[in-house]
């Protein structure tokens, strides 16, 4: 496979189980699995709602780059910028971001 | 467009210069200029590499590179273009082997490695081979017509490049040598332009003015004229000053002899030497007969070497003949006895008479031998006399040849009254016992005194260092006139084409002028299509200084009317500024492709869209290759070209193998992409988290946003609208749907996108939701991703200027 293919499969899975992270907050927080994925980048903000005050900070900060690469993901899976290869560091640098909300959000990393 | 000038045209210039002139020298230098440019244009005409040049218009058709730069070679390999006047572009990130392809293709044509250098130093320089790689080559194909050119270089890593070429006219590759017409065609061409290289001039104080230089330059044929008359010129300049330098010097030498003579004070000088002026005509055999520099020309005496020797032989012989004399008297007792002798020879004739009786005593006696013996007696004496004669008038003629110019010479001494007496005596006669023969013993004996010996010596050694002077001065002069003989006919032009420069300096200028309005012209309507909100106008590019002595190039800028600098601009706006200069190049024959390395560099939407213009208009008449890690122009530049062909790089880092692969459209690439991994996920099983059918899915969408985004460009670029403000709309509806449902209304209608529409009311749930990973298992995957081909198909196809 080439590897701008690769890593564009990589996006979409970067950006999937950003979608699982929110669908878990709001789990976690409704006590009910959303529908559909929606104002995931909210959603995502989740991360740090009820956190100790200690470590509020910092997880506060993984919501938010989880919320930003979201955005990201999606305007390069949407075209919202112009088509390109996306590259290799930024995908990995969006793939920690998810691994550091996922360990945030441990059911979702499942 | 700016072309060079040709040999032709400087000709018909310097001709009608010749026809309007006089006689003059000036004239004669006109003559000779238009000699030399008629002279470089039949040398032109005989290049071997004119069967290369003339009447092509080559593109490039393909480039094969190996262990130069970041490629240590191209998989597939070569990379192929279609030869053809469009624009292809080379995409790929930072670091994926673009400006090494670009750079390899550049050194390439021009053989040239130091090329390389130009654009970064000695970094480029370095790393122009591969890590490991002992030789880089590059081999490009260039076909004109049913003509292919193949070049192919070799870059040792020591070493000078080597490089082959082969021209195949249709009846087998035959080799061909490229060389000075192919690079002052390459040269006038300027098919490589590498936005770095002429961004990293940023950092010298120049910047801009350098390459503005460039392009006010009128080509490499005036360059080539210059050069020739110029060297002409300083030929016959260094002649005439060897020449007088030589003259100079030998003016100095003789000043330097003249003063040693003077200091001696007894030698005369021998006359001065009449040194010519350096000037046509002159001969320097004729000046050489013409100085009087013979062996007796410094007025001096020389004494002869046997002069002693000379003076001993004639004394010597001069005392033989007086003893011999003395003896010869002595026996005869009797002077005057001679007139007797001769009575006494007759009587002895007459045999009648008695041997025994004496015939005038009667006495009895040997009277015959006695009589013999006074003849005899008389006879020595005779001859004794005649001896001492000879010896006197030798002494006499050497006198006269070599003692009489000693005495004349102004060192006092010497035998004078000897030789007065000695001189007046041989008037009457130089007889034996004569007043010449007593003169001669005195002054025998005072040439032969200690004293006469002591002025000899110092006669002789003045003499010697007058020959020695005299020597040197003909050596001085024999010396410069060989100077003359080698160099006054080189010398003797130099009046001559000192004029044909100043003919070519009133040439330059006409045309120099003329190119800076062309320049200045051109430019600024680049600028104004570049920076058309900007009110940035360029008034005037000039160069500044004389032509002897050019001080660079000014551009005069205005920004609202009011002067300013190019540190005023943005540096958008200087980029923008920096790319203006494509625009005037020439894309004549035989160079009809243009290569351009990264020229996207801060410039906004806007900027983009307008040099994505530029581009596409050189695109209509050469063949334009595009290198950039900007998808923006890629977009921009597809909106005008349906046809765009897009070259996308990859490079292993570890192998740095760089490989390609050519796309159509971006959404064309993604669908069978998608079509690639469904199959290769039956046969080699599926790596990732992510479910296949939600991975289709999610390319499906995002081939269906990327034909809707390059739908919106392509409509905002046809119909004339504000491309940014396209896509600001754009991307505030959020969603596919939403998207659709606004290209589909710029559209005019779902009647005039009926495959979109189809998409739409069949597919987009399973794009959203397949994308977000809700699935529906029960989808036929080729099925959407047919009808979602045909949907951006659709949209890449409409005519987007109607509506």
């Amino acid at each position: 496979m080439r590897p701008a293919v690769d890593r564009r499969i990589r996006v979409l899975i970067v950006r999937r189980r950003l979608e699982e992270v929110a669908a878990t907050l709001v789990e976690r927080a409704t006590g009910r699995r959303p529908a559909q994925h929606r104002v995931v980048r909210r959603r995502l903000l989740l991360l740090s709602a009820g956190v100790p005050a200690e470590r509020w900070p910092g997880v506060h900060a993984v919501a938010r780059q989880a919320a930003s690469v979201y955005e990201a993901t999606s305007a390069v899976l949407h075209s919202n910028c112009a088509f390109g290869d996306v590259p290799e560091h930024l995908v990995r640098e969006w793939e920690a971001v998810v691994v550091r909300a996922e360990s945030e959000c441990p059911a979702a990393g499942a | 467009m700016l072309s060079e000038v040709t040999f032709a045209e400087i000709a018909d210039l310097v001709r009608r210069e010749v026809e309007r002139g006089y006689e003059s020298e000036k004239q004669e230098g006109r003559r000779r200029l238009l000699g030399v440019v008629d002279g470089l244009a039949a040398d032109e005409g005989d290049d071997v590499d004119a069967r290369a040049v003339q009447g092509r218009t080559w593109r490039v058709a393909q480039i094969e590179v190996s262990g130069i730069g970041g490629i240590s070679r191209l998989v597939p390999s070569p990379v192929t273009f279609l030869p053809v006047r469009g624009i292809t572009v080379i995409r790929g990130l930072n670091g994926q082997g673009k400006t090494s392809l670009a750079r390899a293709l550049e050194c390439a044509l021009s053989g040239r490695r130091d090329l390389a250098d130009e654009v970064s130093g000695e970094l480029w320089n370095a790393a122009l081979l591969t890590q490991g790689s002992a030789v880089g080559t590059v081999s490009v194909g260039l076909v004109s017509g049913s003509a292919r050119l193949d070049v192919t270089v070799d870059f040792p890593r020591d070493g000078e490049a080597g490089i082959r070429a082969a021209l195949d006219e249709g009846s087998g590759a035959e080799p061909v040598v490229l060389g000075s017409g192919w690079q002052r065609a390459l040269a006038a061409a300027r098919a490589s332009y590498s936005y770095g290289a002429l961004q990293s001039r940023l950092v010298e104080s120049r910047a801009l003015q350098g390459f503005l230089e460039e392009l006010l330059l009128l080509g490499p044929a005036w360059e080539q004229v210059r050069a020739a008359v110029s060297d002409r010129a300083e030929r016959a300049t260094e002649a005439k000053r060897t020449v007088e330098n030589a003259l100079t010097a030998g003016k100095r030498r003789e000043r330097e002899i003249r003063e040693r003579i003077s200091a001696h004070g007894v030698v005369d000088p021998p006359p001065s030497i009449l040194w010519p002026r350096v000037q046509a005509g002159l001969d320097a055999d004729a000046w050489l007969r013409s100085l009087d520099l013979g062996a007796e020309s410094n007025g001096s005496v020389r004494v002869s070497g046997d002069h002693e020797q000379r003076i001993a032989d004639i004394r010597c012989a001069l005392i033989d003949a007086e003893a011999r004399l003395d003896l010869a008297e002595q026996a005869l007792d009797a002077p005057g006895i001679a007139g007797a002798a001769h009575h006494i020879e007759q009587i002895l004739a007459i045999d009648a008479i008695d041997d025994a009786v004496c015939p005038l005593c009667g006495a009895a006696s040997a009277w015959r031998d006695h009589a013999r013996e006074v003849v005899a007696g008389l006879r020595d004496r005779s001859e004794a006399a005649g001896l001492v004669m000879g010896a006197l008038t030798d002494l006499r003629d050497w006198a006269t040849a070599e003692l009489e110019p000693l005495l004349a010479s102004e060192i006092t001494g010497g035998p004078e009254a000897e030789l007065t007496a000695f001189r007046e005596a041989t008037a009457q006669g130089c007889h034996a016992r004569s007043a010449a023969h007593a003169c001669a013993g005195p002054l025998l004996a005072a040439v032969t005194s200690q004293p006469y010996r002591d002025w000899l010596e110092t006669m002789r050694s003045w003499s010697q260092a007058a020959v020695a002077w005299r020597d040197e001065l003909v050596t001085i002069t024999r010396t410069c006139a060989d100077v003359m003989r080698e160099n006054m006919a080189a010398a003797a032009d130099a009046g001559v084409w000192k004029k044909a420069q100043d003919t070519l300096d009133d040439l330059q200028l006409t045309l120099r002028q003329r190119r800076q309005d062309a320049v200045t012209r051109q430019m600024h309507a680049a600028l104004t299509r570049m920076l058309p909100d900007a009110a940035v106008e360029l008034s005037a590019i000039r160069h500044q200084g004389t032509i002897k002595q050019q001080r660079g190039v000014d551009v005069t800028l205005t920004i609202g009317g009011q002067e300013a600098t190019l540190g005023m601009l943005s540096s958008g706006q200087r980029n923008a500024l920096l790319l203006t200069p494509l625009t005037v190049l020439d894309g004549a024959a035989p160079f009809g492709f243009l290569v351009v390395d990264d020229p996207v560099h801060a410039l906004d939407d806007t900027r983009v869209d307008l040099l994505a213009q530029e581009f596409s208009r050189l695109a209509g008449e050469r063949q334009v290759i595009v290198l950039t890690h900007d998808p923006r122009l890629e977009e921009h530049l597809r909106a005008r070209h349906a046809d765009l062909t897009v070259v996308e790089l990859y490079r292993d880092p570890v192998a740095r193998t760089v490989s390609w692969t050519r796309h159509t459209e971006p959404w064309q690439s993604l669908l069978d992409d998608a079509r690639e991994i469904r199959k290769s996920a039956t046969t080699d099983g599926w790596a990732y988290t992510e479910p296949l059918m939600s991975v289709v899915a999610g390319l499906c969408r995002t081939a269906v946003d990327g034909a809707i985004r390059q739908a919106t460009i392509t409509r905002a670029v046809q119909r004339s609208e504000d491309v940014e403000q396209a896509l600001t709309d754009l991307a505030d509806a959020l969603t596919t749907g939403a998207r659709i449902k606004l290209v589909t209304a710029s559209a005019g209608g779902k009647t005039e996108l009926p495959a979109l529409e189809r998409a739409r009311a069949g597919h987009l749930r399973f794009w959203n939701e397949g994308a977000h990973g809700q699935l529906d298992e029960t989808v036929d995957l080729d099925a959407v991703l047919d009808v979602t081909e045909a949907a951006c198909r659709e949209l890449a196809d409409h005519d987007w200027a109607q509506g």
